[in-house]
C-alpha cells in the first residue's frame, strides 16, 4: 500500500515537472502521449507492487513465434 | 529536437560494448549446451557470419543517411505500413530493455546479494539509464569512451589471472559434436551477438559525424566484441569444462570465482563483474534510447525528453514481469528470441532495403568515393563534432568550392571525381534533400547534419563555402554569407527537385530546427 502511494507521488511529480512546460509550448499531442505512457507505467508498477499476477508479454510473443520455431525444428530433423 | 552528433570513434566503442552486452553473461551457457566442447568453433563461425549482417545494416544506412530507423520505415514503406513495422521495432526494443533490467537484477540476486529483491537493483539501474537518456546520446557516448579503457583493463587482467587454471584437455575431442548442434549454437550466438546491432541503426547513419570511418568502426567494433566473446567462451570451456559451463546460469561469473593466484589473490569476481555491468549498461541504454527515439518519431514529437520518465517507469515494471523465473528466460532466449529478433532486426531491414531499391530511394548514386576523400575524413573523425569535421574537410580547396557552388548542380555531380570534398558538400546542400542522397555517402552526412542545424537548404550552401575560409566556424552563423551563390543554388534546386520522389524529411527538419 505504501508502495502504491509512493508510485503515485512519483508519477505526480513527473507529471508536474513536464506538463506545464509542454502546455506553455502548446504541444497538446506530446501531453496526451506523455500522459498515456505515464498512466501505463504507473499502473504497471502499482500492479507489480501489489503482486498482482500479470502474464508476461513475452509469453504472447512466444505464442506468436512458436509455429515458426516448430517448423524450423521439424525441417532440420 | 536538437541534433546530437557523436564521433565515429565513439560509435566504434559503443558498437564494441553493445555487441558484448548481456552475451558475456548468458551466452557461454546457452552455446555450450548443444555444441559442448566445440562451442568455440560455433562462436567463431558466428562472428564471421555477422559480417553480412553488418553489411546489410551499412547498406541500409547508406540508403537513408539522414534518417533514423523509424523515420526510414515511414519513408520507405509509407505512412501506414511504416507505422506497423516501427511499432514492432519499438516493442522489441522496449521489451529487451526491460529484459536486460531483469538480467541485472537476477544476476545480483543470485550471485551477490541473495536477500535483496530484484526490484531494488532494477530501480537503481533504471535511474542510471533514465539519467543517461535524459542527457542525450552525446553524453552517453562520452561515458562509453570513459568506460572503455576500464573494460579493456579488467578484461586483460581477467585473462591473465585465469590463464594458470586452463586445462587443455577440456577442449578434446575437437569437432566431435554433430553439425546440427553446432548450427543451433551458432544461431543462438549470432542472435544475441549481431542481430541486436540493428538497434544501432537509431544512431548509425544520422548521428555519426563521419560516415566512412564509422562504417569501418562498425566492423572493427564487431570484430573486437566477437573476439572478447570468443575468448570468454573458450576460457569457460577450458577452465570449467563443457558440462560445468552448460549447467551454470552465469558461467563467466563462476569463471571469475576460479581465479586464484598463489592462494592469495582470490575472490575478486565482483571486480570482474564490473565488466558486464558496463556492457549491460551500454546495451540497456541503447535499447531504451531506441525505444524513446522511436516513439518520439512515431508520433512526430519534437522533443523526446518528456517521454523518458514514463518509459523508464514502463521498463522498470516490465523488468518485474517479463520473466517469472530464470528457466522462463532461458527457454525464451533459446527458442523464441532468435526468431523474434530475426524478424525485426534482420528481415525488416532486408525488406526495407529491397523496397528502397525498387522505389529508387537512394542514398549514394555517386559511388566514386575517392581515396583522398576518405583520408580527409579520417582526419575529420578525430574531431568531436560535425562542424569541425566539415571544416577540416573543406579547408584544402577554397577556390574550387566557390566556383562549383556558382556553377550549379549538374556540373558539380560530374566533377565529383576530380574535385574534392568541399565541392561535394556544396552540391549536396544545394539540391535539398534528394541531391544530398545522390552524392557521396561520407560528406553527405556531415553536411546534412549541418543542414538540420542550419534550418534551410539555401543558407547551408554558403555555410559550407564559408567554412572553407574559416576553419572551425559554427554553422549557425549564416547571416554573414554572401548572397550571389544563394540565388544560384536556389535556382538549380528547383530543377533538381522535379525528378524527386519526395524531400519531406528535409523540409520537416527545416520546420523543426527554428523551434528547437
Amino acid at each position: 500500500m505504501i508502495m502504491t502511494i509512493f508510485i503515485l507521488i512519483i508519477s505526480a511529480v513527473i507529471a508536474f515537472a513536464f506538463i506545464p512546460k509542454l502546455k506553455k509550448n502548446k504541444e497538446t499531442k506530446t501531453i496526451v502521449i506523455f500522459s498515456i505512457f505515464l498512466l501505463i507505467g504507473a499502473a504497471l508498477n502499482i500492479a507489480v507492487s501489489l503482486r498482482i499476477k500479470i502474464p508476461s508479454p513475452l509469453d504472447l510473443i512466444t505464442f506468436i513465434f512458436s509455429p515458426i520455431k516448430d517448423l524450423i525444428v521439424s525441417l532440420t530433423k | 529536437m536538437e541534433k546530437e552528433i557523436i564521433s565515429s570513434r565513439q560509435f566504434m566503442i559503443i558498437t564494441l560494448l553493445f555487441s558484448i552486452g548481456t552475451a558475456i553473461l548468458i551466452l557461454p551457457a546457452s552455446v555450450t549446451i548443444e555444441a559442448k566442447q566445440d562451442a568455440w568453433i560455433a562462436s567463431i563461425i558466428g562472428v564471421v557470419l555477422s559480417f553480412p549482417v553488418i553489411k546489410l545494416f551499412i547498406a541500409f544506412g547508406n540508403r537513408t543517411p539522414t534518417l533514423t530507423f523509424v523515420e526510414a520505415n515511414e519513408k520507405i514503406l509509407g505512412r501506414f505500413f511504416g507505422k506497423f513495422t516501427s511499432i514492432g521495432f519499438i516493442i522489441i526494443a522496449l521489451l529487451s530493455a526491460g529484459e536486460l533490467l531483469y538480467f541485472i537484477g537476477i544476476f545480483m540476486k543470485t550471485e551477490i546479494m541473495p536477500e535483496t529483491p530484484t526490484l531494488a537493483f532494477a530501480f537503481l539501474f533504471s535511474i542510471i539509464i533514465i539519467y543517461a537518456a535524459f542527457l542525450g546520446i552525446e553524453v552517453f557516448a562520452r561515458s562509453a569512451e570513459v568506460l572503455f579503457p576500464i573494460f579493456i583493463l579488467i578484461f586483460i587482467f581477467f585473462i591473465v589471472c585465469i590463464s594458470p587454471s586452463v586445462h587443455m584437455e577440456n577442449l578434446q575431442p575437437i569437432m566431435e559434436t554433430p553439425k546440427k548442434s553446432i548450427f543451433f549454437s551458432m544461431i543462438r550466438f549470432i542472435s544475441l551477438f549481431s542481430f541486436p546491432l540493428a538497434m544501432l541503426l537509431t544512431i548509425f547513419p544520422s548521428a555519426v559525424n563521419v560516415q566512412k570511418s564509422a562504417q569501418k568502426g562498425f566492423y572493427i567494433g564487431t570484430i573486437l566484441g566477437g573476439f572478447v566473446l570468443v575468448t570468454i567462451i573458450t576460457l569457460c570451456i577450458l577452465v570449467l569444462g563443457p558440462a560445468n559451463t552448460a549447467s551454470r546460469t552465469f558461467p563467466s561469473y563462476s569463471l571469475a570465482q576460479r581465479i586464484s593466484i598463489g592462494n592469495f589473490l582470490q575472490r575478486i569476481e565482483v571486480i570482474m563483474a564490473t565488466m558486464w555491468i558496463i556492457t549491460i549498461y551500454i546495451r540497456t541504454f541503447m535499447y531504451f534510447y531506441a525505444a524513446v527515439i522511436g516513439i518520439g518519431q512515431l508520433f512526430k514529437i519534437k522533443n523526446h525528453r518528456p517521454l523518458i520518465f514514463p518509459l523508464g517507469m514502463i521498463i522498470l515494471g516490465l523488468s518485474q514481469i517479463v520473466h517469472p523465473n530464470i528457466i522462463h528466460s532461458d527457454i525464451y532466449n533459446r527458442d523464441t528470441w532468435p526468431i523474434f529478433s530475426f524478424v525485426f532486426m534482420i528481415l525488416l531491414p532486408l525488406i526495407l532495403l529491397i523496397v528502397a531499391k525498387i522505389r529508387k530511394i537512394n542514398g549514394n548514386q555517386g559511388t566514386n568515393t575517392k581515396s583522398n576523400c576518405s583520408a580527409q575524413n579520417e582526419s575529420g573523425s578525430n574531431n568531436g563534432n560535425s562542424t569541425q569535421g566539415v571544416g577540416s574537410n573543406n579547408n584544402d580547396n577554397s577556390s574550387q568550392s566557390n566556383s562549383s557552388s556558382a556553377g550549379g548542380n549538374s556540373t558539380q555531380n560530374e566533377s565529383n571525381s576530380n574535385n574534392d570534398n568541399s565541392t561535394q558538400s556544396n552540391s549536396t546542400s544545394a539540391g535539398g534533400n534528394t541531391t544530398q542522397n545522390e552524392s557521396n555517402s561520407n560528406d553527405v552526412n556531415c553536411t546534412q547534419n549541418e543542414s538540420s542545424n542550419a534550418g534551410g537548404n539555401t543558407t547551408q550552401n554558403e555555410s559550407n563555402s564559408n567554412d572553407v575560409n574559416s576553419t572551425q566556424r559554427d554553422s549557425s552563423s549564416h547571416s554573414e554569407n554572401p548572397s550571389p551563390s544563394k540565388s544560384d543554388n536556389s535556382s538549380s534546386n528547383t530543377t533538381q527537385n522535379d525528378s524527386d520522389t519526395g524531400n519531406t524529411p528535409n523540409s520537416d527538419k527545416n520546420k523543426d530546427s527554428p523551434e528547437s
